[in-house]
């Protein structure tokens, strides 16, 4: 997703980039319908306000999901200090498609099991397509941390997955 | 990446996300539907206040720029017969990054001025094209 998308036909690009988008929104919601929200928010500002802007438009998207998922965290949280909220559970297995072999659930149920810090950098890297250099711009750290997360996170999804095949 | 985390590089790829819940492909549908909406509900006051705007910019612009014509009325036996000068038209250029992260759109003036000089005696002509093309102002870009 290097290209400006072209006007009109946003239901062909959300069928394309929405998949992962939502995974991103996912991440940074503390529920699914929060996530759906986070969304469709930052998709209806990004297709009528900054799809020309310049920059890498991925770039820009994924700023937008994270400032929507900030907000609404800001509202979640002045309602929790009246009501119970929500827990901040991710089931990273639902989130995929997953073929019909364990390998991948485990590699699924693993990155739900990475420290935050790791997990947001794969999230950003793999299904965000960010460079480095744009995980650490989103992130406020500098990019040796952004590679060095990924490095971890990569280690570590080795060593869960090397732990529950021995369980 | 090593090799020793190559193959986990490579199961990553293959986790494929979800596809969209139909009900949130239904929702953002209604979404880009009433965003389309409002924003053809809020056009015409936007051009109504900056139409007046953008006038009263090119004309206090063109009255307090030097005139092209006065450097040459000092020329011996050149009599001004002919002046012109086109519509000005106004436009905003393409969305452009600001030092400070934010965004903006320059607002572009084109206008030209053509002045016709004749010199009887010596029944010459001189004709002075001068265009203008300058950039007046930003309108910032709500990014977020």
């Amino acid at each position: 997703m290097s290209e400006t998308p072209a006007q009109g036909d946003w239901q062909a690009w959300l069928a394309e980039h929405g998949p992962r988008l939502r995974l991103i929104a996912r991440h940074w919601a503390r529920s699914d319908a929060d996530a759906d929200d986070i969304l469709q928010e930052a998709f209806i500002r990004y297709w009528r306000h900054q799809r020309h802007l310049p920059g890498d438009p991925n770039a820009l998207i994924v700023t937008s999901i994270r400032r929507a998922a900030m907000d609404l965290g800001r509202q979640t949280d002045r309602r929790g200090r009246r009501e119970q909220v929500v827990a901040h559970d991710i089931e990273t297995v639902t989130l995929f498609e997953l073929p019909d072999d364990g390998r991948h659930t485990l590699l699924a149920e693993a990155v739900a099991k990475l420290p935050e810090d790791q997990r947001s950098v794969v999230v950003l890297h793999q299904w965000g397509e960010l460079t480095f250099a744009q995980i650490a711009e989103q992130l406020d750290i500098s990019v040796n941390t952004a590679a060095s997360r990924w490095r971890y996170a990569l280690l570590n999804l080795k060593k869960l997955l090397a732990e529950t095949l021995h369980d | 990446m090593t090799d020793d985390t190559r193959d986990i590089e490579n199961a990553l790829r293959e986790l494929r996300p979800r596809a969209l819940s139909p009900t949130l492909k239904a929702s953002i549908a209604r979404g880009m539907a009433e965003a389309n909406e409002a924003k053809r509900n809020t056009v015409i006051p936007f051009l109504a206040w900056t139409t007046p705007f953008a006038a009263a910019a090119a004309v206090a612009w063109m009255v307090l720029s030097p005139s092209d014509t006065t450097s040459l009325h000092v020329l011996p036996g050149l009599r001004l017969v002919r002046a012109e000068q086109t519509p000005t038209e106004i436009a905003l250029l393409e969305p452009v990054k600001l030092d400070d992260g934010t965004f903006a759109r320059p607002m572009r003036m084109r206008w030209s001025n053509a002045a016709q000089y004749r010199d009887v005696q010596a029944g010459a002509e001189l004709i002075r094209y001068a265009p203008h093309d300058e950039i007046i102002g930003l309108v910032p870009i709500e990014t977020y």
